[in-house]
């Protein structure tokens, strides 16, 4: 026995002092963060496409916003964070130089470097999103160095919005709308008719606080009662796009949810389009006159109040309040007396006008658009309004073939929160104005790529000239609403994006 | 008529001595008390009309705060909006949501019997019954809704419609009184056809418990609250059955009580044959909406305590009067019982029953009263034994007085000599029985008189008597035959030695006349100066003065003699200081002066005659007055020169 331990002695010392050695380190150590189990994220809509870069709507958006990731970020503050690009400056005008983060890798295993960026930013110069990313030219430097040519002064700000980092191998076969794979802390699982799912990524570069999920469910309903529903059951943890009439509902109930609302980067308006197949309807709309005629006529305050229950701020120009560049204006007033004089003297025999809304797009769309319609009867015009599914809609729209609808309602919003996003020098060429203000084309043009101040002193005159010519009938500046559970906490970011593994957390003891 | 007893006199006097005050004191307490009682009634009206003046338009405050506030809703706002903008889902779903924040509003504010809410046509799309949302009934009554939609489009033009109060009414049906209000909503919209008119709107209706304002007032504590609208209807009145009745008589009263604090305060008045006193306050609850507030309170409610003060004054005031009655009963008696006493031991005693003795109650004043009556009575016994003792000495002392007068007036000379040409008299009248003044005609040899006159001082029995010893010792001294100043030294030494210790003594004028003669050989021991008048009434005349000191003041005084001789038409008058010295009322003396001119007036007189004047005359002076002193006179009128030979004594 006493042989025994002395044979076995010394090592059993050295492996209880290992031990021991071990141990401390490892309680010092920082706690491994904490990764709740399942987590259900109800939207308003299914996912139309997974492809980053050809997405048309904030649903999809919402999913690739977990799996991918920008070079940089938009703060809840409005502040541009380094992401993925941890230090960029402009070397020249219109150069910029961006160091990427290292250790970063795609759920794959690839990892992203300079070669995934140059990929991913020359492949969304073939996209539609081109316009809002336009860049010259875009190279490698060194593994984690990148070069951008641009015009446009405001290159970071743009990339917070666009510009998602693909792996160059898998994106190149076209696999990128199937099976999505990105840096993002969430990886693609599967996609069926309920929604989509995701899972943790476990090799996420970001090992700090964040919310960690190790099931995350992306799926939508329609049905404001079933989503309301779900909520108290329990069966969804997040609500997006909650209709007003819903949340005065949850408020009202008094149901252990946290609601938050925001002002959205998105404004509602109804674009005036002097339609050349109606030539009588194409002279008044023509007529600026006319058009503040529509617009002294509509009492926006209380359809926000009524219709929307409040969840909206009265627009006084193109832009809105939270939009870098934006400039207050008077509040467009309601006087119904003027306006219905102003119509009587310019249509004296009245006229009829089309009023075109969106189904199921934008929140209470219908509803806007007939008390808006309501208005303008009431100032003596005849108005029909037409709904018309989203898709349909969105195609007519965006290829402006709307000559039978004299008025439109549109949702705009502006991720940027800059003025160029909406300002663009193709603006009075989209389908956001057509009431032909050519003059505006090269002011457009020249404040785009200008830097500030004289980008702002620019976009000021370009909002006083639109507020005066009146090309919409103003609505409003929306308000996001989310409703969570009362164990999660939200902080909503004004750009609209929204991440889980920043933007959630656990929510406070009540 | 019978004199009242002294207890009945006791009574009689402080009785209303009592019963005045009690009662001047009591009217002026109750009239008092009447007066402030008023002043508190119409302090109390005051406060109660501005109270339910305060309550009811409180209450119209409030139902049209309340109005306004149901038709001011978000859901109000938004079913006209749905209604307008043609969301006719969200119209039917934000209706039933006005109808339960309807419902919930009344429950909450708990003062609403019904809320409602009608549309343009005037049909209910919400009713809420005592908290309970109802099934709507229907189209409403007609008269009601032309009053409310008419009143409530009025002003429709500014925006804002104002909330018509439609005042109190009856609801039909369940019979409940209510104070109904009413508020025009609309939308935004205005009829093409019509523009005075809203494409969409409706009323909001409120009809407030009215009963829980006038249970409130009908608990008011001897107060009743009648509140009368702009048309004179009872809005609220104590007698529920009169409710919403109209009463322009009350309301013209009521509004005559509305008065300025300037003006005079408010006086009772009449009403369904009771008095009343009352306060009221005018209020304009809306615009045509003028009610009037009148708080009355019934005055013998008013008055009662100053009734029931009254009762207690003449109760107390009564019984003060018994007692006070009782009380001056016994004290009374206490006091007149020992003189009731008293009285009758004096009539006893005053029968003769001079041992009658009363008994000494136990009061002091009383017990000191019947020991001096007991004392009075027997000094009056022992007075009466005395009296009737000393009676009898003075009528003994009176019949020696009269023996001792007589005596006296036995040994003055009964009638002057006679001597022929002179003419003497003498007179003596005593102030009392007896006196101290003596004259006397001493017939003395060789055709002389001697004449003395003399006054003993003092009077009464004491001077007669010395005056008969000091006559005894002149007589007899001058009828040894000495002279003059002899007789007069040798009766001084008598007198001196009989007067001792008395200290009496005697003014003497003695004289021999010398009938022939007419010489006069004279001492005058301390007497008046005899007045000696020569030659008629304008002669000159002579006083014969004192050549000596009285008799009886020094045993060993000497005295000298004088002479004069009378002839015919002379007179000597000699007289004593009862003359002289008579007083008047005023105490002036008669006087030596009225004596020399009545002497010269009385020289043709005969001497008795001149004496009687004299004597008149002194007397008439005096008057009533007693005679002061002895008055003695004595006149000596020569009338002619005499032949030899004098007539003897008288």
């Amino acid at each position: 026995m006493k042989r025994t331990l002395r044979k076995i002695g010394p090592s059993a010392c050295c492996w209880a002092l290992a031990g021991v050695l071990a141990l401390v380190p490892a309680g010092r150590a920082q706690a491994a963060p904490a990764v709740r189990p399942r987590l259900v994220i109800t939207d308003t809509a299914p996912v139309q496409s997974l492809d980053p870069l050809n997405q048309v709507d904030q649903v999809s958006r919402r999913v690739c916003e977990q799996i991918f990731e920008h070079l940089v970020e938009m703060s809840d503050t409005g502040e541009i964070k380094p992401h993925l690009a941890t230090d960029w400056k402009q070397s020249a005008p219109g150069v910029w130089r961006l160091t990427l983060r290292r250790g970063v890798r795609f759920h794959d295993g690839e990892p992203m470097d300079a070669r995934a960026v140059v990929f991913s930013l020359k492949r969304l110069q073939k996209s539609r999103q081109r316009d809002i990313l336009p860049l010259e030219s875009v190279r490698a430097l060194g593994p984690y160095r990148v070069e951008i040519k641009s015009r446009v002064p405001d290159l970071p700000r743009r990339l917070t919005y666009t510009g998602y980092i693909l792996p160059p191998r898998k994106a190149a076969r076209g696999l990128a709308a199937l099976r999505p794979v990105g840096t993002g802390p969430y990886r693609f699982v599967s996609r069926n008719f309920g929604g989509v799912r995701l899972a943790l990524n476990d090799d996420y570069w970001n090992r700090g606080p964040g919310f960690r999920v190790r099931d995350l469910l992306i799926n939508y309903s329609g049905d404001q009662q079933q989503r309301r529903r779900w909520l108290i059951q329990g069966r969804t943890q997040v609500l997006f796009n909650i209709n007003p009439h819903l949340k005065a509902s949850l408020l009202r109930a008094g149901v252990r949810v946290r609601l938050y609302s925001r002002p959205s980067n998105r404004e509602y308006f109804l674009v005036i389009n002097p339609s050349p197949t109606r030539p009588g309807v194409r002279r008044l709309l023509a007529d600026p006159e006319f058009r503040r005629a529509l617009n002294l006529a509509v009492d926006v305050r209380r359809i926000i109040r009524v219709v929307l229950l409040g969840n909206g701020i009265p627009l006084d120009g193109v832009l809105n309040k939270q939009v870098l560049g934006y400039v207050p204006q008077a509040p467009i007033p309601f006087q119904p007396e003027i306006a219905r004089r102003l119509i009587r003297r310019l249509a004296p025999r009245g006229v009829e006008l089309i009023m075109a809304v969106p189904r199921g797009r934008y929140p209470r769309a219908k509803w806007v658009a007939g008390a808006t319609a309501r208005y303008l009867e009431n100032a003596g015009l005849k108005v029909t309004v037409r709904t018309v599914d989203w898709a349909k809609y969105l195609r007519k729209a965006s290829s402006k073939q709307t000559a039978d609808w004299d008025l439109y309602y549109l949702g705009w919003g502006n991720p940027l929160l800059e003025a160029g996003y909406t300002l663009n020098p193709e603006f009075v060429s989209s389908p956001l104005c057509r009431v032909g203000l050519a003059d505006l084309v090269g002011l457009l043009r020249r404040a785009f790529y200008l830097g500030p101040p004289e980008r702002y002193r620019l976009y000021r005159k370009i909002q006083v000239r639109l507020r005066a010519a009146y090309p919409w009938i103003f609505l409003y500046q929306g308000v996001d609403n989310y409703a969570v559970s009362r164990d999660l906490a939200l902080t909503p970011r004004p750009n609209g994006t929204f991440r889980v593994f920043y933007d959630l957390a656990a929510g406070p003891e009540d | 008529m019978k004199p009242l007893k002294l207890r009945n006199r006791i009574l009689i006097f402080f009785l209303p001595v009592l019963v005045l005050p009690l009662a001047v004191g009591g009217y002026l307490s109750d009239h008092a008390a009447e007066e402030e009682l008023l002043i508190q009634a119409r302090r109390q009206l005051n406060s109660v009309a501005s109270g339910a003046a305060l309550l009811t338009e409180t209450a119209a405050h409030r139902l049209d705060q309340d109005v306004n506030f149901v038709a001011s809703t978000p859901e109000m706002e938004n079913f006209l909006a749905y209604r307008e903008f043609d969301m006719p889902r969200e119209a039917r779903v934000t209706l039933e949501g006005l109808g339960s924040f309807m419902a919930e509003f009344a429950r909450t504010a708990g003062d609403y019997v019904q809320v409602r809410y009608i549309d343009r046509s005037g049909r209910e799309l919400v009713r809420v019954w005592e908290g309970r949302l109802e099934k709507p009934g229907g189209i409403v009554n007609r008269k009601l809704w032309d009053r409310v939609r008419l009143g409530a489009g009025g002003d429709s033009k500014q925006g804002r419609a104002p909330v018509r109060i439609l005042g109190v009414r009856r609801l039909p049906g369940s019979g409940r009184v209510v104070f109904t209000a009413a508020k025009l909503v609309h939308g935004a919209f205005r009829r093409r056809d019509r523009p005075g008119d809203y494409l969409v709107w409706g009323v909001v209706v409120l009809d407030m418990d009215w009963n829980k304002l006038l249970n409130f007032f009908q608990h008011l504590p001897s107060a009743e609250v009648v509140i009368l609208d702009q048309d004179a209807r009872l809005t609220a009145a104590p007698d529920r059955d009169k409710l919403l009745t109209r009463s322009p008589a009350q309301l013209k009263l009521a509004r005559s009580l509305i008065r300025t604090p300037k003006q005079a305060p408010s006086q009772p008045f009449a009403w369904d044959g009771r008095s009343f006193l009352g306060e009221a306050r005018g209020l304009t609850l809306a615009p045509g909406l003028d009610w009037t507030v009148m708080v009355r309170a019934d005055m013998t409610v008013i008055m009662r305590p100053a009734h029931q003060v009254r009762l207690v004054i003449v109760g107390v005031t009564l019984a003060c009067l018994l007692l006070a009655a009782g009380g001056i009963f016994l004290v009374s008696g206490v006091i007149t019982r020992p003189i009731g006493a008293l009285a009758r031991a004096a009539h006893r005693v005053a029968r003769g029953e001079l041992d009658t003795r009363v008994e000494i109650p136990r009061t002091r004043e009383a017990a000191m009263l019947a020991r001096s009556f007991n004392s009075m009575s027997e000094d009056l016994s022992r007075y009466i034994e005395e009296l009737r003792r000393t009676t009898a000495e003075k009528e003994r002392l009176a019949s020696e007085m009269a023996i001792a007068a007589q005596l006296q007036k036995s040994v003055l000379p009964r009638r002057a000599p006679h001597a022929p040409g002179w003419d003497i008299a003498g007179a003596a009248l005593p102030a009392r029985e007896t006196g101290g003044d003596f004259y006397d005609f001493i017939p003395l040899p060789n055709g002389r008189l001697g004449l003395v006159l003399a006054d003993v001082s003092g009077k009464g029995l004491p001077a007669a008597l010395f005056m008969l010893s000091c006559r005894a010792y002149l007589r007899t001294l001058a009828l040894s035959g000495l002279g003059p100043v002899e007789v007069m030294a040798g009766a001084n030494r008598q007198v001196a030695a009989d007067s001792g210790d008395s200290g009496m003594f005697v003014t003497a004028f003695y004289a021999e006349l010398d009938l022939q003669s007419g010489r006069l050989r004279y001492v005058n021991a301390g007497h008046n100066p005899p007045l000696a008048l020569r030659g008629g009434a304008e002669g000159e005349m002579e006083e014969l003065t004192r050549t000596g000191l009285p008799l009886g003041v020094l045993e060993d005084s000497e005295y000298g003699a004088r002479e004069i001789t009378l002839h015919a038409g002379d007179m000597l008058t000699m007289y004593t200081d009862g003359v002289t010295e008579a007083p008047d009322s005023q105490d002036r003396e008669w006087g030596l002066e009225r004596l020399r001119q009545e002497v010269r007036r009385g020289c043709r007189l005969c001497a008795v005659e001149l004496l009687k004047r004299v004597r008149g005359l002194v007397q008439e002076w005096s008057g009533d007055l007693p005679q002061f002193d002895d008055m003695t006179l004595v006149a000596v009128y020569r009338l002619q020169d005499a032949p030899d030979g004098v007539d003897g004594n008288a």
